[in-house]
């Protein structure tokens, strides 16, 4: 639990009911969730209030997933970013085009369980 | 919300113990309330036994005196030669000497006189005038002893009687019993009695005298003559004027008469019965005295031993009716604050049966049962909220793998159909529609040689023969047929569906063939 200065997550998605989702079990969970529907607003948040981790989609209506990322660790080098896609890769094929700027990867499909056991375990708790 | 506490447990639990121990103080007051007062009656029993010994001995004592003291007389007067002055100093001095003696009285027959026509008779009693004396002489012209009943029935008998309680009209004018005894004197060879010596005891001195052992407040001494007149009362207008049977007739009391004839065989002995008016219940002990075959009862009403035993039984009620008040007051209070926060995990509970996760459950402070089910309460909450995330989760994941395989498939521009195993349309592509002119309307459900079928030298069941064998099919040419009735000519590919090892259907994709140059 981060009850006195709790850590700051930002969650970038498109999809407002993943966004909240995440938001429900982060919060519940002790952090402090901001979330972002384009790069525009997350580039934002990044630069006004520094999250201690990046939860990002790679498919945005408007952005691209990569090229977040990619300036996303220019502003915040030291941020762990976890890609959260619904598209399907093989692991190693996901960390190839990317793999030396995110810290994890998760499909959708698994358990918000190990969402959060992921984030936890980035963000050394 | 008094019907709802009623159906509480608390209230129940109070009622319950409430039940059980006014059940268990009732009975345990009343056992007791029945031993006092069996100790009580049996210690009644015991004082009016002594109360009832101590008049009788008291009565046997004072009557047995007056009669001895007038035998003593008497034999006195045996060898006296007597003359009306003798004779009243010696009757004044008995009465004098004797404060249980209200008169006394000497009468003679002529032969025990000097002369042999004379009469002598003296009869001495006390005044209403404290320490004064009236003599009377009952020789007078107008006085006629010698031929009274009273006089001549002591002579005939020639011994000492007592006499029923009388009315001493013309001498005391009072309530009176009385004592003779004759006088004897030798006439020749024979001793014969020649007059009588009488002792009057006034009734309302012996009254006093029966009084001095009250036994209690409402105790009560009956003492009655051989024949049963009523010698002493409550009431005094009883005495001389009933007998014990017709008061237990007048009284309705029949004990009486049991009375009556355990005194008549010289038994002592007691009863207990309930008078009407006012309704009472009496214990009455009752024995003979000694002198005079009279009887004595000692009477009281039970209800007086039992006063102070029925006023504590109203303390001991009022005590018990407090402590069952303050027990359930207890009860309560205890159990309400012990079960207070089950109704809120109950509220909690409701509202978690309606979906509401978010609502507050208090976390546990206490380490008894409660607080275990409170802290159980709230895993079972955050259990709940997260499953119920997990499966929002899992739902929008599945629906945006859904529909982005959607998007996937609508923008492949090549012909898609996904068959049944009987080679009939389930789904097609926007593809189908702009290469056909048929919309999923008119295709689902049709067999697919309704649009596209294999050019030779394909059979016609050829396909079938691919999906049973769980064989690709790879560019294989076929003209489709669109709404028109235009024919194109394309490359067919299948690729069996497979589920859990089994065919459950065929997606087959057509594209263009390549222009032969």
């Amino acid at each position: 639990m981060q009850a006195s200065h709790p850590k700051h997550i930002l969650t970038i998605d498109d999809e407002s009911g993943i966004r909240e989702i995440l938001r429900e079990v982060l919060v519940a969970s002790g952090y402090r969730v901001t979330g972002a529907d384009s790069e525009e607003e997350a580039m934002r948040i990044i630069r006004s209030d520094p999250p201690d981790l990046i939860i990002t989609d790679l498919q945005l209506e408007e952005a691209d997933g990569f090229a977040l990322i990619a300036h996303a660790k220019a502003v915040v080098p030291k941020t762990p970013i976890i890609l959260l896609t619904g598209m399907l890769f093989d692991p190693a094929v996901a960390l190839g085009p990317v793999g030396d700027m995110i810290a994890a990867y998760l499909q959708k499909t698994v358990p918000l369980e190990r969402v959060l056991k992921e984030v936890k375990h980035h963000l050394g708790d | 919300m008094r019907l709802i506490f009623l159906k509480s447990v608390s209230a129940r639990l109070a009622g319950i113990i409430l039940v059980l121990s006014g059940a268990t103080l009732l009975i345990l007051t009343e056992v007791n309330r029945r031993a006092v007062e069996r100790i009580l009656l049996d210690q009644a029993q015991m004082q009016a036994a002594a109360s009832t010994a101590a008049v009788v001995d008291g009565l046997d004592a004072m009557i047995g005196s007056v009669e001895r003291l007038v035998k003593y007389v008497a034999r006195d007067l045996e060898g006296r030669v007597l003359d009306a002055a003798v004779a009243e100093k010696i009757a004044r001095n008995v009465v004098v000497d004797n404060p249980n003696i209200y008169g006394c009285s000497l009468a003679f027959e002529p032969a025990a006189l000097a002369d042999p026509d004379a009469r002598l008779g003296v009869y001495v009693h006390r005044s209403a005038s404290p320490g004064r004396f009236v003599a009377r002489d009952l020789a007078a012209s107008d006085r006629t002893y010698w031929t009274g009943d009273d006089y001549r029935a002591i002579l005939a008998r020639a011994q000492t009687v007592w006499s029923e309680p009388y009315f001493d009209r013309g001498g005391t004018d009072r309530n009176v019993v009385r004592v003779s005894t004759p006088v004897f004197r030798m006439v020749g060879e024979d001793r014969q009695p020649v007059g009588v010596v009488s002792a009057f005891i006034d009734l309302d001195w012996l009254r006093r005298l029966a009084n001095v052992h009250e036994l209690a407040d409402t105790n009560f001494t009956i003492i009655f003559s051989r024949s049963g007149r009523i010698i002493i009362h409550p009431k005094p207008v009883y005495a001389i004027a009933e007998t014990v049977e017709s008061l237990a007739e007048k009284d309705n009391i029949p004990e009486l008469l049991k009375i009556y004839q355990g005194i008549a065989a010289r038994r002592q002995g007691s009863v207990r019965y309930t008078e009407s008016f006012p309704t009472r219940v009496v214990h009455a002990k009752y024995k003979p005295a000694k002198v005079a075959g009279w009887g004595v009862i000692v009477g009281y009403e039970e209800a007086e031993f039992l006063k102070s035993q029925r006023q504590f039984r109203l303390i001991a009620a009022a005590f018990l009716g407090s402590t069952l008040l303050l027990l359930a007051g207890i009860v309560i209070l205890v159990t309400r604050l012990a079960l207070r926060p089950l109704g809120r995990l109950a509220a909690a509970a409701d509202q978690i049966a309606l979906r509401n996760l978010d609502v507050e459950i208090a976390p546990p402070l206490r380490d008894d049962e409660i607080g275990l089910l409170a802290g159980s309460f709230r895993a079972m909450r955050d259990a709940l909220k997260a499953q119920l995330l997990e499966r929002r989760w899992a739902d929008q994941s599945l629906a945006h793998q859904l529909r982005y395989n959607q998007l996937i498939i609508d923008s492949i521009s090549d012909l898609v159909f996904v068959l049944t195993k009987a080679l009939n349309v389930s789904r097609i592509n926007p593809a189908v529609t702009r290469a056909t002119g048929f919309n999923a309307v008119d295709l689902i459900k049709s067999p697919l040689s309704r649009v596209v079928r294999l050019t030779a030298p394909a059979g016609a069941d050829f396909l079938l023969l691919a999906l049973r064998e769980r064989r690709t099919v790879c560019d294989h040419p076929a003209i489709v047929t669109g709404a028109d009735g235009a024919e194109t000519t394309m490359l067919l590919s299948l690729v069996p569906l497979c589920d859990d090892g089994r065919v459950v259907g065929g997606v087959v994709t057509l594209r263009p063939a390549p222009v032969r140059p």
